[in-house]
């Protein structure tokens, strides 16, 4: 069985989940083939897979069917992302495979497979059986360990398409959303809610998030209020994150918002009032005033930031 | 101009989810259309405010007892209203209904969700987009119409959003703040009592995607909590050092 495996770029470097997806593959495939858009060629080379096919464009990758076609009986493997998304979709219909999403685990059986995909906000886990012939897996974020296997010499194919993308739309302007860290691939989220009173007071939540690394959410009525843009906003109908860590700084912690996060690995509540439902769903809690306690953790950390350098 | 919303019904987002042998135990939960599907239906009843020659159409891949919240969008303001009368299992099942009757109608303008909340895939859209040669594109936060054959959209994507014209007929998936949700008016209930909900009878095929088991995710350990002069502590055990 081949297992074919979309590699996605940030920045010219390697999506971090795409890494996951490589990982996933060398484990339960023989043939990796990664297809990518990253173009620097010790980036691409530093991929571990057998054959690499650089293209153009990734959200083009319908384009190269021909190319893709040659490896046969193959699966796919691919981060649970916007554009995978599409990308699967176009798959699907080439390879006349289904397409499963939010998998956290994965098994090869002796026919077909069985996974596990994350459902109904991640309240459930539902265990799915694929029979054999093929399917297009997206792996949720953050759900499978990223082992480092020998490195395989690999055959590295530049694939260049004649043919034009079917569809033209007209982009009349591009706005950069103003977060560092994409908050989808965070390791680490610093997310603040009405508790925080104003926009103004966001200024500590970005320092704090700075020092660590991390992306910055908020809660719905927050972005509501037009103290956050809506693409920062997470829950039931944000965006679903599942980093390594959650801050959860003056959130309530409705339903609604915990069906964003509630995946993530560690859930820091820091909330005034001890009886806030969010202390219910959070493996670490502080009781008290967000307006002390950030300044102090901030404090800390640059002190240690100090320190090292 | 045809559009066609695409709704799924689902738990209501305050429902304790329960299996029970691995079904869902639905008699102690109260469904609601999709909160995104709400949107897009909002958005195109907004559209028909502006544009009385605006026709629009519900369709949900769905049983009997789907019934009432299409009806719930006819109050809210839909045209007429379609169901398929087939389980739903998953996401590729359901958008090859979608796809087939999308092909034997015309809509210029195919709203869905950004994605349904039971299966979260976000991917219908594009599926159906990919099996009928339209456009999809998700998740749009903005939708006006341009001229007969070309509507503009806010396309949010990973690190920017893009404001773009395309033209139709096109698939959205669409996300807040597109439009307010909308209630039923007294009028809008009066009028939908009188429609009728037109179903399609379809054969259910064998699925390559089987359910078989629906567990709940791990409890997370007992919480424990840090006095505001022990952060360094909690630090500590977070090791989020660089
Ligand atoms: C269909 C539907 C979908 C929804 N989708 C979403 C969604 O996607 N995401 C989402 O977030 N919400 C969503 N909501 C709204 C949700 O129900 C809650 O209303 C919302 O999450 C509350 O936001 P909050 O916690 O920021 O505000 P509040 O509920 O007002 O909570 C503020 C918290 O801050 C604490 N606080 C106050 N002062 C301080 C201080 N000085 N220091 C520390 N803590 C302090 C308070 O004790 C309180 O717990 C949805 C609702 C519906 C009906
Ligand atoms: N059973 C269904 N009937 C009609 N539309 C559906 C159904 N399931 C999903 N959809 C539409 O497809 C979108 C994406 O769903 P999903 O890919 O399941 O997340 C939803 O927001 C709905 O608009």
């Amino acid at each position: 069985m081949n297992c074919i495996v979309i590699v996605e770029k940030n920045d010219n470097k390697i999506e971090n989940s795409s890494l996951e997806c490589v990982s996933i593959a060398n484990k339960i495939s023989e043939n990796v083939i990664v297809v990518t858009d990253i173009q620097d060629e010790k980036i691409v080379k530093s991929i571990n897979a057998d054959t690499l096919l650089v293209i153009d464009d990734i959200d083009k990758i319908s384009l190269y069917n021909e190319e893709i076609k040659k490896y046969e009986d193959s699966i796919f493997i691919m981060s649970d992302s916007l554009i995978n998304k599409k990308i699967a979709s176009q798959l699907s219909e080439i390879f006349k495979l289904p397409v499963v999403s939010n998998i956290i685990n994965l098994k090869v059986l002796n026919s077909g497979f069985f996974c596990e995909s994350s459902s109904y906000n991640n309240n459930v886990i539902s265990g799915i059986n694929i029979q054999s012939g093929g399917c297009i897996f997206l792996i949720k974020n953050n759900s499978f360990e990223i082992h480092t296997s020998n490195h395989k010499e690999s055959e590295l194919i530049y694939l260049k398409s004649k043919r034009k993308h079917l569809f033209q739309i007209k982009i009349l302007e591009k706005k950069d959303v103003n977060n560092k860290i994409s908050l989808s691939d965070a390791k680490i989220v610093i997310s603040a809610g009405r508790g925080l009173k104003s926009s103004e007071n966001w200024e500590m939540i970005e320092k704090l998030a700075d020092l660590l690394g991390a992306a910055t959410a908020c809660s719905k009525p927050v972005s509501d209020l037009g103290w956050r843009p809506h693409s920062e906003h997470v829950g039931q109908t944000g965006i679903k994150i599942s980093p390594e860590i959650y801050f959860a700084i003056g959130i309530s912690g409705a339903i609604q918002h915990l069906a964003g996060v509630n995946s993530s690995k560690k859930i820091i509540v820091i909330n005034i009032d001890s009886d806030a439902p969010f202390f219910n769903n959070a493996d670490y809690g502080i009781i008290g005033d967000a307006f002390e306690i950030i300044p102090e953790i901030i404090q800390y950390l640059e002190k240690i930031k100090n320190v090292k350098s | 101009m045809n559009i066609l919303v695409c709704i799924s019904c689902v738990p209501d987002t305050t429902s304790k989810i329960v299996f029970n042998d691995n079904k869902l135990a639905k008699d102690d939960i109260q469904f609601i259309i999709g909160p995104y599907e709400d949107y897009a239906l909002s958005r195109a009843v907004e559209l028909k405010e502006e544009n009385e020659s605006i026709n629009i159409s519900v369709l949900n891949v769905g049983l009997k007892e789907n019934d009432s919240l299409l009806r719930r969008s006819l109050a809210v303001g839909a045209d007429s209203a379609f169901r398929i009368n087939v389980n739903p299992n998953d996401s590729n099942q359901v958008s090859s209904l979608i796809a087939d009757f999308v092909s034997e109608n015309k809509f210029d303008l195919i709203l869905m969700g950004k994605e349904s909340t039971d299966f979260n895939s976000g991917i219908v859209h594009h599926l159906v987009g990919s099996k009928v040669k339209y456009n999809s594109l998700s998740p749009v936060s903005s939708l006006s119409i341009v001229d007969n054959t070309t509507v503009e959209v806010n396309l949010e994507k990973k690190s920017s959003i893009e404001k773009i014209q395309v033209s139709t007929p096109v698939i959205l998936g669409c996300q807040e703040p597109i439009a307010d949700w909308k209630i039923p008016n007294m009028r809008g209930i009066m009028k939908a009592r009188s429609k009728e909900i037109n179903i399609i009878e379809k054969e259910e095929k064998e699925m390559k995607v089987k359910y078989e088991n629906f567990t709940l995710p791990p409890k997370r350990s007992e919480i424990k909590y840090f006095a505001k002069d022990n952060i360094s502590d909690l630090l500590e055990e977070l090791k989020i050092f660089k």
